[in-house]
């Protein structure tokens, strides 16, 4: 299944249920040693297309084959 | 009296009149050292996508949290009100704030925030229970709308975000102090010298906003000091009442008695 996270293209395996991945299955796919793409996941919120995913949602939000995902962090700012 | 003259924002009051950014300071130690140093009991931040090759942020976020400051999130980057809303909610629950430092750009050339989506993205947050700390122009009626939609603090710029040109339009600035005597001011953007800030509080101001004049100056510690004094310097003389301009020369030496008077 292809979705793009922070702007970029990703693969992720098709999961072996056959469900789609709910966003909490995605967080689990990523905090895989292999599958990171070195993102820290401790301090992040969830965007799905542009939407607010609040944490309590991320278990029953489906991502569907061209989501775009924003994985953001704390960073400086003014 | 000064001691308790704090800086009100919605239900929270500050004892400092100073806030600061945090970003483009050579390392988060320098940026530690700054905050201390400014007095600032509120601080500035953002949400971006991580850099894994860049572990800075993390280190940062660190030592933000370890300063104990209120935090002020901003949605620094957003074009539109949709956009805007989105990043104060995703904020919300990562900073554990309702704050919102309310910023959406109309012009890429000045930065200059769009007040059509600024106002639409100020009505939402607000009713979505957010602190909304709005980003906006000298522009009376553009204030007046911000505050008819439930703002509770203005925040209009002095001059575009990391000029440094100080108070580009001191007569639009007077007018919003004068007309909403009541409500917060706070300049924000544009300050590049003590002085400027000085004269912003002098103004009457309630507070000031910035970032660059003390991250990238040589000395971020010793700029945040002496910004800390001037904001302090201004808010004094403004509760003491500045003397009347006058147009001619007045003697400030008594007249009367004045030595060699009609002695030629």
């Amino acid at each position: 299944m292809k979705i793009t996270i922070n702007g970029l293209a990703y693969e992720l395996t098709e999961p072996k249920h056959g469900d789609p991945y709910s966003i909490s299955q995605l967080i689990e796919y990523l905090q895989k040693p292999d599958n990171t793409a070195g993102l820290n996941l401790t301090d992040v919120v969830i965007a799905c297309n542009q939407t607010f995913i609040p944490r309590g949602q991320y278990h029953n939000t489906l991502l569907n084959s061209g989501d775009t995902i924003e994985l953001l962090s704390p960073m400086a700012g003014g | 009296m000064l001691d308790k003259d704090g800086l009100r924002l919605y239900d929270v009051e500050l004892n400092s009149r100073l806030l600061v950014g945090t970003a483009l300071y050579p390392s988060p130690e320098i940026m530690t050292a700054a905050i201390a140093a400014s007095g600032s009991d509120m601080i500035t931040l953002s949400l971006r996508r991580q850099n894994p090759a860049d572990n800075q942020g993390h280190a940062i976020w660190q030592k933000i949290q370890q300063s104990g400051c209120v935090l002020l999130p901003n949605t620094a980057g957003c074009h539109s009100a949709q956009e805007a809303i989105t990043l104060a909610q995703m904020s919300r629950e990562l900073f554990n704030t309702d704050f919102i430092k309310l910023e959406v750009i109309g012009d890429d050339y000045n930065l200059q925030p769009d007040p059509f989506e600024t106002v639409k993205a100020a009505e939402t947050l607000i009713k979505k229970g957010f602190k909304v700390l709005p980003y906006c122009t000298d522009d009376l009626v553009l204030c007046q709308r911000l505050l008819e939609v439930g703002c509770q603090v203005l925040m209009p710029w002095g001059s575009p975000i990391g000029t440094g040109q100080g108070l580009m339009n001191p007569y639009n600035l007077n007018a919003i102090r004068n007309r909403f005597p009541t409500t917060s001011l706070i300049i924000d953007a544009g300050i590049g010298k003590p002085s400027q800030a000085m004269a912003a509080m002098e103004m009457g101001f309630d507070g000031i906003l910035l970032n660059t004049a003390i991250a990238k100056s040589n000395d971020p510690q010793q700029m945040a000091s002496a910004f800390a004094q001037a904001v302090k310097g201004g808010r004094q003389a403004y509760l003491a009442g500045l003397m009347e301009s006058r147009q001619t020369a007045s003697p400030s030496t008594p007249v009367l008695g004045t030595p060699f008077w009609h002695q030629k």
